[in-house]
């Protein structure tokens, strides 16, 4: 035998120990492909997510505590709070929609309102008002109405202890040393013009 | 009405500050200082809304209107009637009410880009007599005007980048435009206080006018 030879036989041995017989699996029951991906990289994740067939028309309040995506009709308002709403390229909603995410590939006629992010795709048609924290719109999207921003308040950070004794500050202004600007931006003022 | 009709040339080429890609835009400036000026207003642009138009006004705590007008006219405008550039009086005060759903005097400021030039004479001096309606006083308006034409143009998608200078690509279509030369757009804005005019890159009349 061989060196070569022993050694190849050498290496095969513990991979034929290892190997173990999987063990039966059940057989499982065809189950009908989504049409949406469970996770794109555009639209985040939507794995769990309940979805409206294109056929499929609903009229009156849609409410509830779980992402959806709507391929079909809806006529009426959509509440999902705490949730992501995404109306497929298809979709058509007519009415307001609340909700934490919005997406928009197809047509909204109505309100959105998201506590944190819009956005409307390419060839999306929305006519309506829109409130979010971070509305974002693509180029040729259809979008007629307002758009407001929500702004968030962060909290204020503690003052910063002083880096310098007062008389050191003194004896840089003396020397002509330019003073440190504070500027404090709040929601909703302006820059302060300086001459 | 008061007139500025002598060009004042902006040279991107001499401007540092530009962002890449961007040039300097006077009658930008003239409404972007409008806008720092005062809080929460309502400002209209109505050459189809981008990111960095809506990032720009609702960054300086202001509500944006956005509208395309352009699609708006393709979209209620028979085929019929945009050949003939043609349009009745009823059928132009419906596309003005549904289009410009305002009180008299509620907006604070119009983004109208290169619009106007891309409808009929009619129609662009319906759209700047219903502006001049629901702006309030000293509101600003934005429009800019293609000077050479040779065929037919490509409406601009006009980025504000910061407050003195714009981004311009063109839109995926080209149409037939109509000529304004600048006795034209003094005419066009004659209710309006103000007209001034600022040559700019491109070739193109950019005009500010105040309510």
């Amino acid at each position: 035998m061989s060196m070569w030879n022993r050694s190849k036989k050498e290496d095969e041995l513990p991979q034929r120990h290892t190997i173990t017989p999987a063990p039966a699996e059940p057989a499982k029951e065809a189950i009908p492909m989504a049409t949406y991906p469970t996770k794109t990289a555009e639209f985040g994740t939507t794995r769990g997510a309940a979805v409206l067939g294109r056929s499929l028309l609903i009229t009156g309040h849609v409410t509830g505590k779980e992402d959806l995506i709507v391929d079909g009709r809806v006529e009426g308002d959509i509440e999902l709070l705490e949730n992501r709403l995404t109306v497929g390229a298809s979709g058509h909603v007519q009415g307001g929609i609340r909700a934490r995410e919005i997406v928009v590939l197809g047509t909204v006629q109505g309100n959105l309102e998201a506590s944190e992010r819009v956005e409307i795709k390419k060839n999306a048609r929305v006519v309506g008002d829109l409130k979010a924290q971070r509305p974002v719109i693509e180029d040729e999207a259809y979008f007629k109405g307002n758009v407001e921003t929500i702004r968030v308040d962060k909290p204020k950070p503690a003052p910063a202890p002083a880096l310098a004794p007062e008389g050191a500050q003194a004896a840089a202004a003396a020397q002509g040393a330019p003073r440190p600007v504070q500027q404090t931006m709040t929601p909703n003022s302006k820059p302060e013009s300086r001459p | 009405m008061a007139s500025s009709a002598l060009p004042r040339r902006s040279n991107p080429g001499t401007d540092a500050t530009a962002p890449p890609g961007s040039w300097r835009s006077y009658a930008l400036e003239g409404v972007t200082q409008h806008l720092q000026e005062s809080e929460s207003l309502q400002v209209l642009d109505f050459g189809g809304l981008n990111q960095a138009n809506l990032d720009y006004v609702t960054g300086l705590g202001h509500r944006l209107y956005a509208e395309d007008l352009l699609r708006a006219y393709d979209s209620f405008f028979t085929p019929q009637e945009q050949s003939s550039r043609e349009v009745s009086n009823a059928r132009l005060e419906e596309f003005l009410e549904q289009t410009f759903v305002f009180p008299d005097q509620s907006c604070d400021g119009a983004l109208v880009w290169d619009t106007l030039q891309f409808m009929p004479l009619p129609v662009a001096a319906g759209v700047v007599d219903r502006l001049h309606r629901i702006l309030s006083a000293n509101a600003p308006v934005l429009a800019f005007f293609h000077r050479e034409i040779s065929g037919p143009v490509a409406p601009s998608m006009c980025r504000v980048t910061d407050s003195k200078h714009l981004s311009v690509e063109s839109r995926p279509w080209k149409r037939e435009i109509e000529p304004f030369p600048p006795r034209a757009i003094e005419k066009l804005f004659g209710k309006f206080r103000s007209v001034k005019f600022y040559l700019t890159r491109g070739n193109q009349q950019e005009v500010i006018a105040r309510r």
